[in-house]
């Protein structure tokens, strides 16, 4: 028997309007699907209380606090075009964006033309995801990439979402698009940083397209406040032969939650989900990825390592769909954790469902402590403990780091923070 | 430089150790033979300070200071190497990394000035020729992948890099053809100098046809049963250990 799933109403959720007649109507149907806001009772959300973001209830006035700190991350990332929200509105000042041929970027709150057969399309399906429904409907701006058919960017778009939250915490909707166009090849960015201390609840959807033979890779590098609240929820569709390679690197928040849902259409698509998860003190991370095969010789990844230390809790929900026709899917699910704390906590809930006869689907999870021998075996050769140690959570996130097929320079950038979040332990 | 007295200890609360008495002097080669379980391992780890090898009685000097307080790794910036039995593999972390933050740790705890990349790079290449170490092995993770001779050989790489004073090889020779035995006896003789001392622990008397020593001790039930030079190992190899230590007793 199953309870009868709670939602927690939010009076504060309304269709804001736009002046479009398609995103008006899209933002009232929102609203009457939004169901409220999901409890632990809600199964998918059993591992993650949304209660204390729930709390913040102010809407995020733009281009307040101190940004400094939070733009001077932004000069560690590589080169290229920037988009720069501000408790979730567009901050021209810090925004860069050179004309580059084939490429368009924008934020949505100029640029709502031909975004019709894009925005809530992907997410239309999962309105009873009360995060979801609200973003749509409230929602002002986000960023939106277009890339055309065959353009090849060089450059990778940075994006950077600042929270500086303040005295008051306040709520932020963000709704985001990317599509690339057949053979387009982009690389994308993207930097959640939250002010120290900060109060904030940061509500954003994502929806990528990715038309066939194009690639893309994705990168969302988080470093939220400890009392910040961030729930991203993403919605990938791919074509013919498109590769994704997405990697999550989060430090976690009071509440943290990153939803990649992938949609392969295509035969021979591949995607990787990759999420790299560094949690301490009482920090809290879930990672929620599915992946639903619906054409033949398609093949998925979806990568978790969460490293945990003091009271941290660390959620990974995997799922792999196979529908009756995926023949040769290669689908694979793997959960890797390391435990540096008696304290620490782990949720881990691999799942296949699997329509088709002719699939290679696994999936796995190990959690440990760092290993005692390889401990000894360095502290044999005169490395001191906290030296080896770090050594060794640094290789573990390297596996991770390396197995996302993002750039290398990403992947410079990612060691560095490893070790920075070592430093400061 | 090395003196153990009266050495007891447990391991999981298990007498191992029962009072071993060992005198290793500069510039001299010992061997140490035994049987299985004598806890011919056991003294290695106990030397290197490993955890859960608990001394509970005796003392370790190492030239006239206790050990026994120091940390691992403080043993180790001291001159103390173990070449282990079973290497560990260390997905991740390259092997390049690994002997560099070692070189360090170790130049660093004894005031010296640490390496740069540079510098590093042109001592290992040099130390790598020597044992026959191919340039792809330093830039793979530690051990993995590694064959068995390759481990060995990585263990005399890291001695050679660390030129400690006092090398204890445990169980260098098992699991080791002729060809890579001899590779890794002759990485042991190059290190033999009148300043070093080196002990093997070993289970056959094959590794000392190459690497002769100048004491033999036979370890049985935690104590030095027997010592003597290195026909010793010669008449262990032709009248066995229990017959041995029958007579000894």
């Amino acid at each position: 028997m199953f309870a009868k799933p709670v939602y927690i109403p939010d009076e504060s959720v309304a269709a804001k309007p736009s002046a479009v007649a398609w995103l008006d109507a899209r933002r009232e149907k929102a609203v009457a699907a939004f169901p409220g806001f999901p409890s632990q009772n809600v199964e998918q959300w059993k591992y993650t209380n949304v209660k204390p973001l729930l709390a913040v209830v102010a809407e995020g006035r733009p281009n307040q606090g101190d940004i400094s700190t939070a733009a001077g991350l932004l000069d560690a990332l590589p080169a290229g075009p920037r988009v720069v929200f501000v408790n979730g509105h567009y901050h021209t000042a810090l925004s860069d964006v050179p004309a580059i041929s084939g490429l368009s970027v924008e934020p949505l709150s100029k640029s709502l033309d031909g975004l019709e057969p894009y925005l809530g399309v992907l997410s239309a399906a999962d309105e009873k995801n009360g995060f979801v429904s609200a973003s749509l409907a409230q929602a002002e701006d986000g960023f939106v990439i277009r890339a055309d058919a065959d353009a090849e960017v060089s450059l990778p778009i940075v994006i950077a979402h600042i929270h500086t939250g303040g005295a008051q915490a306040e709520r932020t909707f963000t709704r985001s698009i990317i599509v690339l166009g057949e053979s387009a090849k982009l690389e994308v960015i993207e930097l959640a940083v939250g002010v120290p201390e900060a109060q904030y609840a940061a509500i954003g959807t994502t929806e990528i397209f990715i038309a066939d033979h194009a690639e893309l890779r994705h990168t969302l590098i988080q470093q939220d406040s400890a009392k910040g609240a961030e729930v991203l929820t993403r919605y990938l569709t791919q074509g013919k032969e498109s590769q994704y390679h997405g990697l999550v690197f989060t430090t976690g928040a009071k509440v943290n939650r990153v939803e990649t849902h992938a949609l392969l259409t295509g035969e021979k698509a591949h995607t990787g989900v990759h999420t790299v998860q560094l949690l301490r003190d009482e920090r809290h991370s879930d990672s929620t990825t599915r992946v639903t095969h619906d054409t033949t010789e398609a093949t998925s990844q979806q990568h978790c390592r969460m490293i945990l230390d003091d009271n941290a809790r660390g959620v990974f929900q995997g799922k792999t769909i196979v529908s009756r026709d995926a023949q040769k899917t290669d689908g694979q699910q793997l959960n890797k954790n390391l435990l540096l704390s008696r304290t620490a906590w782990v949720n881990t809930k691999p799942e296949l469902e699997i329509y088709a006869d002719d699939v290679k689907c696994s999936h796995g999870a190990t959690t440990g402590e760092l290993d005692a021998h390889s401990l000894f075996y360095l502290e044999s050769r005169g490395i001191d403990k906290a030296s080896a140690r770090r050594l060794l959570v640094e290789a573990f996130a390297e596996d991770a780091i390396t197995e996302a097929g993002v750039s290398e320079e990403i992947k410079d950038h990612l060691r560095a923070r490893v070790a920075d979040w070592m430093h400061h332990g | 430089m090395l003196e153990i007295k009266e050495l007891k200890a447990t391991v999981a609360d298990k007498d191992i150790l029962r009072g071993l008495n060992l005198k290793v002097g500069a510039g001299e080669v010992h061997a140490i033979m035994g049987p299985n379980g004598a806890g011919k391992s056991t003294l290695s780890y106990t030397v290197a300070g490993r955890d859960g090898y608990d001394v509970v009685g005796g003392d370790i000097l190492f030239n006239g200071e206790s050990l026994l307080e120091l940390d691992v790794d403080e043993r180790a910036a001291k001159g103390i190497f173990l070449g282990f039995q079973y290497p560990v593999e260390i997905p991740g972390v390259s092997n390049m990394t690994f002997l560099k933050t070692a070189v360090n740790a170790q130049r660093k705890a004894r005031g010296e000035a640490e390496l740069d990349a540079m510098g590093f790079l042109k001592l290992i290449r040099a130390k790598a020729k020597d044992l026959n170490i191919p340039e792809e092995m330093l830039k793979r993770s530690v051990n993995v992948g590694f064959s068995g001779g390759e481990k060995k050989r990585n263990e005399m790489l890291q001695m050679a890099l660390l030129e400690p004073k006092l090398a204890i090889l445990d169980e260098t020779d098992s699991g080791l053809d002729i060809d890579a035995l001899k590779t890794v006896a002759e990485g042991i003789n190059r290190l033999r100098s009148p300043e070093r001392a080196i002990v093997l622990i070993t289970h056959y008397q094959r590794l000392l046809d190459y690497v002769q020593p100048d004491f033999v001790h036979i370890l049985a039930g935690g104590r030095i049963a027997l010592s003597g030079d290195k026909t010793l190992a010669h008449r262990l190899e032709a009248e066995g250990y229990e017959a041995i230590i029958a007579k000894a007793a």
